[in-house]
């Protein structure tokens, strides 16, 4: 099957926020009031009941002045997800077209995965004691829908489809938009991570927009996932067979030499 | 075969360990082993099996979690109530010199059986430092990640993700050392008299001379009694 | 826009702004509270390269995806504009052809026609209203206007345009609007290049357009310009007034305003030209009040035989002779006057508007209200002052989804105030008198009917899911409403009841709840007995003889019937094919649109005179004239007829021609063009926009020397708040996360969430003035009240500088309430009892006030 990917076309975005909404619908999660602090981000990041956010960033442009950036934000599917690697019970699976998924039954809420990601997307929901995140609508997809927050989008800002030909438009957007006054346009999430199934065409370069420049896994997870689990454990076996060993020998020798000395040697 | 040193109670035994210290070393045992099988059961990648025993993952959690805690109060009250002999440990630890050197590099071969001659050795031998060391180092640092990893959002994200390897790495240096000192402490035959020691507070006489020279003439040879 | 255009509705529709070459977004907030619109701006960004530009006070969305927003100060649009009307002149970016044929650029003017500082002739300081006798044309003998197609006669419309607005240059317009001269000339250049032929551009405007106190007059401006620029009647051009409310189209088409009958006909009135019928309808049509007929029948005679300066409103009489049989059926006859004198009369010196009512509730002259979908003490202005006038009231019926503020207006948490202010009533439970009858009401997805949109779309909606508990649609609570007055009054034989007596009522089905498309039958018209079925074609086949009924004149048309005789209601049409061949996405299938499913209205316009499209612009002429159709003109049985993807809004069968003969593209207006110069009555302040300082202003009039409107009626004189004391200009908004007052969607959580609290949005240099930090609570005063909210601060907005000096301008959205999941305190607490001259929307838009840290 072919890949599929969401292309999310942040200068076509109005912060509607129908994605926010849409999403919370299809996977009927409830609402998180939490108090106004400043921002029309009502959310300061996504929570383990809310998948999706639209991010709001204040720039200066030194040519055009004040720009208010917009940016929905959730998971990046991943083609060689962290999250999938520091989970200790192999609850993130991918799908044949792309979707990280998290099976929640298997989860047990370590969040090991919340720390491995470079986005800390999937988010821990203490009321279930489990980690939840974006499945990239793969019920819907699979029942031959379009993502919900797709599906509601008023501006054709996100778009969801064939990763061939939807490359090809948002490359076509990106050079649209540095021969417009863009000169600093770029995709997201192509290269990053080896490859997102999510992909953003941004008129700035991604720091203006929250995103992390060149995304990486973190040196103590990768150390951890990498160094720690696969070989420093190989010291316990090593502790308990020589003990082993040691067990045999030392009564073997002891009864080869007879020592009468009780107490002594001991 | 024999399995563990005989307990003999017709020779002359000098006490070892006091009660306190011998509460705090088992308690911290018991609770030690829980929750090192209950973290096993993620440091391994998933072993239903092993999750199956503590009632599931949530439950090994839970005991791990339990454990943990438990740990830490028989840390403390070993600290509190036995601040005397901590300290008296402490200073032993302080004693490492050459004899204890010699200890480690000929111990290879007393730990596979074979007869050599040990320096004289105080309180705590060479290799009994070393664990003295390390130990509670890796416990200390297990429990102080343990809490932050059981409450991350009260601390900022890279600690938390610094936790992770601390944690597994503190598990098996500590759990390394676990096994030596299970095994030398009760299964050895050379050393196997020190299980008697922290069970039952006292340790013969002569094992005590042959293995601690230095601890035995200062508290309980002529000099000592002189005093 | 009536007395530019003809009618005072959205020119275009929604999806035609994909057609557009400029969209010039002012006083409106789409991306927020039109998100849809916002779809099809950018698509035409995206395919034909479209500017979008954004002019408003504040950097909202909107401006955020705009390719240039310039900031002005509130209240400011008719300086902003008028400086364009000067440069578009100046620089002769004009349609000439467009507007020497389709507007009235030629016309010549009264000689006693005269502006000076401020005032045009014939000002009455007493009466704050002008005499408008000399705002008229020069006339020949037979009535009809003169004109000057050179355009060079001193006392022609377009030199006196030139004259009026001679005074707005660059400089002066951007010292009174605060405007970067920058920015305003990008604004200028991009929009004005738009008057080329082949280009259109389209205006967009709502509310921050409408409420001020000279509202009309902005929307006037916009107007004038898309005709000067010639970009009214085609696609992607227009003067588009974006909604506020998803039916607030349908909601005015069925007469929700309080000086007009349905049909945008204006209300009978206490006057001796109003006391019978016959002198009613030569008084409301137009060129007829000097006829010599007396009776409706030597009317009928000479509508037959036209007039000159009366336009397509030469029919008002069979509108309200139709109207009448609707309501009152056999009770109408020729001989009562078709039951005339059954209908209210308004009191000609007394306004009843919502302010005005809310004056006079406040005073103790209403006993009770009845609001349905409405919540005054959020939404109306001086909101302090409306809460407190709701206890004036004997009874009050509240009719809404949710148990709203008006609703519990009684409550101790409805007066609560952040500060102690003596100014402010408080009130207590047991202090009140009025008893609050609640009526839940259906959700729009629990009921059926149909909703007009800001386009004129009139679209029929089925119901998604039955009501909840005992919520009702409101048809069924209206419905049971009528029949059980009906049923108080049965029997009763005084002629003073015969009004409710004799009312016809449907039937409208046979079940509990009446069937909307019955009712459509009736706003459609139909001929005969109701209970026959019989649809009337359109409101052209309407007469004055009581043989057809129709309820709407406008909607006439919407119904028809199928082959098997069933009736087919147009608005259910779901035809999602697109029936333009050059796609422009008229859908002309989908659903039905007034008048007579004309997309795009003075469609006319999309053409050149001759019928030729406008060099290069093909693909979006409308229509072609077919000379050889056989389906010519019934009466004259002439070949040949306009052929075309829209319904023209003109007649079809007039060859083109230049000059008289021509069919005219503005038919509603009497002068059959498009009006640069709004004449007589139409406009209360004059026949050219004029820019006056908001009510509350921190500055003097640049332009002359009349501070504010002189025509506004000033409710409250000692409330006007003054710079000395409240330095900083206010305004109010909504967000797209919230509707209105509130109501639906601070009790949706999922909304809730997104926006939670009140706030207060104000620049960084304001904040660092004020020492306040983002999401500080503060405390904003006017001398109407305080509220508190979070402060907002944001590189978004900045200071103005207006003259010189540096203003402040802070804003705030006007959805919040004392119940719900998002709660805060509501900013119309703030607002000003004073309204716009022609139509009395409130200026909820600038006004002045103080902010402080709570």
């Amino acid at each position: 099957m072919a890949k599929l990917i969401k292309v999310i076309d942040v200068t076509k975005c109005t912060a509607c926020r129908g994605c926010q909404v849409a999403c919370k619908n299809w996977n009927q999660n409830p609402a998180v009031i939490e108090p106004f602090t400043g921002s029309y981000q009502t959310h300061k990041d996504t929570n383990a009941e809310t998948y999706t956010i639209v991010k709001f960033n204040e720039y200066v442009d030194p040519a055009k002045g004040v720009r208010w950036l917009f940016r929905k934000h959730q998971c990046m599917h991943c083609d060689n997800p962290a999250c999938m690697e520091a989970c200790p019970r192999q609850a993130y699976s991918k799908t044949e077209w792309g979707a990280t998924l998290h099976d929640i039954n298997r989860c047990i809420g370590c969040q090991y995965c919340h720390y491995a990601c470079p986005w800390s997307v999937p988010k821990y929901l203490k009321r279930e004691d489990v980690v939840t995140k974006c499945t990239l609508c793969a019920n819907r997809v699979e029942a031959g829908l379009k993502p919900a927050c797709v599906q509601t989008c008023p501006s054709g800002a996100l778009q969801f489809g064939d990763q061939g030909e939807l490359m090809a438009y948002a490359q076509e957007r990106v050079s649209f938009l540095r021969n417009n006054g863009f000169p600093e346009a770029t995709l997201y999430g192509v290269n990053e991570m080896g490859g997102c199934n999510v992909v953003y065409v941004l008129a700035y370069s991604p720091d203006k927009y929250g995103l992390p420049v060149n995304p990486k896994v973190s040196g103590q997870v990768s150390f951890w996932q990498n160094i720690v689990q696969p070989y420093a454990g190989w010291l316990i076996p090593l502790a308990l067979g020589a003990s082993v060993v040691s067990f045999f020998t030392t009564r073997l020798i002891a009864a080869s030499e007879r020592a009468p000395e009780e107490g002594g040697n001991e | 075969m024999q399995w563990l040193t005989e307990y003999r109670e017709d020779v002359p035994r000098v006490p070892r360990f006091d009660l306190t210290a011998r509460i705090t070393h088992w308690g911290h045992t018991v609770t030690f082993l829980l929750c090192l099988f209950t973290g096993l059961v993620l440091f391994l990648d998933g072993v239903d099996w092993l999750a199956t025993i503590f009632g599931g993952y949530r439950g090994a959690g839970l005991v791990h979690r339990v454990s943990g805690v438990f740990m830490t109060l028989f840390v403390i009250y070993g600290a509190v109530f036995g601040i005397r002999g901590l300290a008296k440990w402490i200073m032993d630890l302080f004693r490492f010199g050459v004899n204890d050197i010699i200890f480690l590099v000929l111990f290879p071969l007393e730990f596979f059986g074979f007869k050599v001659k040990m320096p004289p050795q105080t309180r705590f031998n060479g290799g009994e430092k070393g664990n003295s060391i390390i130990t509670p180092t890796c416990v200390l640092l297990l429990m102080v990640t343990g809490y932050i990893m059981w409450f991350p959002a009260i601390f900022p994200a890279w600690l938390v993700s610094i936790c992770y390897p601390i944690h597994d790495l503190a598990m098996i240096f500590a759990t390394f050392m676990v096994c030596m000192h299970g095994y030398l402490g009760s299964f050895h035959p050379g050393s196997g008299e020190s299980f008697w020691g922290m069970w039952k507070g006292t340790v013969r006489a002569d094992w005590a001379e042959h293995h601690h020279k230095v601890w035995y003439e200062e508290n309980f040879g002529a000099k000592a009694k002189a005093e | 826009m009536s007395p530019s255009f003809g009618r005072g509705v959205m020119t275009n529709h929604i999806i035609d702004m994909k057609n557009t070459d400029c969209a010039l977004i002012i006083g409106s907030n789409v991306a927020e509270n039109h998100p849809i619109t916002m779809k099809w701006l950018l698509k035409a960004r995206e395919e034909r390269g479209a500017k979008l530009i954004h002019v408003d006070p504040r950097f909202t969305r909107t401006s955020a995806v705009a390719d240039i927003y310039a900031p002005l100060r509130s209240g400011t649009d008719i300086a902003f504009i008028g400086g364009m009307i000067k440069y578009i002149i100046d620089n002769n970016l004009y349609h000439k052809d467009y507007v020497v044929n389709y507007t009235n650029a030629a016309f010549l003017i009264n000689d006693g026609f005269d502006f000076k500082d401020g005032l045009f002739s014939g000002y009455d300081e007493s009466k704050k209203a002008y005499d408008p006798t000399t705002w008229d044309y020069q006339r020949d003998a037979e009535g009809k206007p003169i004109k000057d197609p050179t355009l060079t006669n001193p006392r022609c419309v377009f030199q006196l345009l030139k004259k009026h607005y001679e005074r707005y240059d660059i400089d002066t317009v951007c010292r009174i609007t605060g405007t970067p001269k920058d920015k305003y000339l990008e604004v200028l250049e991009t929009f004005c290049a738009t008057g080329a032929p082949d280009k259109t551009g389209c205006i967009i405007y709502a509310m921050g357009t409408t409420q001020h106190t000279v509202g009309s007059q902005n929307v006037r401006s916009y107007a004038m310009v898309q005709l000067l620029l010639g970009n009214a009647g085609r696609p992607g051009g227009g003067v588009n007034a974006m909604r506020g409310e998803n039916n607030v189209q349908g909601a005015t088409d069925m007469a929700l305003l309080f000086h007009i009958i349905p049909g945008y006909i204006n209300s009978p009135m206490n006057t001796p030209d109003h006391k019978d019928l016959i002198s009613f309808l030569k008084k409301e049509t137009p060129g007829a009040a000097n006829l010599p007929v007396s009776t409706l029948a030597e009317l009928r005679e000479a509508v037959k035989a036209g007039f000159p300066n009366s336009g397509f409103k030469i029919n008002t009489s069979k509108w309200v002779v139709s109207m009448l049989k609707a309501w009152w059926g056999d009770a109408a006859t020729p001989e009562n006057d078709f039951a005339y004198h059954y209908l209210p009369k308004r009191d000609e010196k007394k306004n009843y508007s919502h302010m005005a009512m809310f004056e006079a509730m406040y005073n103790g002259e209403i006993d009770g209200l009845f609001v349905n979908g409405g919540n005054p003490v959020v939404g109306g202005p001086n909101a302090n002052k409306e809460q407190a006038a709701l206890a004036k009231l004997k009874w009050l019926v509240v009719l809404d989804l949710w148990l709203h503020e008006t609703a519990e207006f009684w409550s101790y948490k409805a007066w609560e105030r952040p500060v102690e202010n003596p100014d402010v009533p408080k009130m207590e439970p047991k202090d009140i008198p009025t008893e609050v009858f609640f009526l839940p009401a259906a959700a729009v997805y629990e009921k059926e009917g149909t909703a007009s949109n800001t386009g004129r779309w009139m679209q029929y909606r089925w119901k998604g899911a039955e009501p909840v508990g005992d919520s009702k649609p409101d048809l069924w609570i209206i419905d049971q409403l009528c029949k059980r007055i009906k049923k108080l009054y049965e029997g009763s034989t005084k002629p003073e009841d015969e009004p409710i007596t004799k009312l016809t009522w449907g039937p409208y089905g046979e079940g509990e709840e009446p069937e909307p498309v019955l009712v459509g039958l009736e706003l459609n018209g139909y001929i005969g007995k109701f209970e026959d079925h019989k649809p009337v074609e359109n409101f052209t086949k309407l007469a004055d003889d009581g043989s057809t009924a129709c309820g709407v004149w406008v909607y006439s048309g919407c119904m028809t019937t199928k082959p098997d005789g069933t009736l087919d209601y147009k608005p259910m049409w779901r035809d999602n094919q697109d029936n333009s061949k050059t796609g422009l996405g008229l859908y002309s299938k989908w659903a039905w649109c007034w008048p007579l499913n004309r997309r795009i209205v003075y469609n006319r316009c999309s053409v050149q005179p001759d019928g030729t499209p406008w060099p290069g612009d093909e693909a979006r002429a409308l229509f072609k004239w077919d000379p050889n159709n056989p389906d010519g003109d019934p009466k004259t049985g002439n070949p040949g007829k306009w052929v075309g993807d829209d319904v023209p809004d003109f007649n079809k069968y007039l060859a083109p021609a230049v000059g008289p003969g021509a069919a005219v593209p503005f038919l509603m207006r009497p002068e059959g063009v498009g009006c640069l110069f709004a004449t007589k009555k139409d406009m209360k302040e004059g026949p050219f926009p004029e820019h006056y300082e908001p009510w509350e202003s921190p500055f003097k009039n640049l332009l002359n020397s009349q501070q504010n409107n002189p025509c506004i009626k000033v409710w409250e004189p000692d409330k006007q708040g003054t710079a000395d004391k409240y330095p900083i200009i206010g305004t109010t908004y909504r967000v797209v996360e919230h509707w209105q007052t509130g109501a639906l969607t601070r009790n949706l959580p999922w909304l809730a969430e997104l926006m939670p609290n009140m706030f207060i949005e104000m620049s960084e240099e304001l904040a660092k003035l004020k020492g306040i930090n983002n999401g500080d609570k503060v405390i904003v005063s006017t001398t109407r009240g305080d509220i508190e909210g979070i402060a907002c601060v944001t590189k978004r907005l900045k200071p103005f500088t207006v003259d010189g000096k540096e203003v402040h301008q802070i804003g705030m959205t006007w959805h919040y309430g004392f119940n719900g999941y998002a709660k805060g305190d509501p900013a119309n607490r703030l607002t000003p009892h004073i309204g716009d001259a022609n139509t009395m929307i409130p200026e909820y838009k600038a006004w002045l006030c103080d902010v402080r840290r709570a």
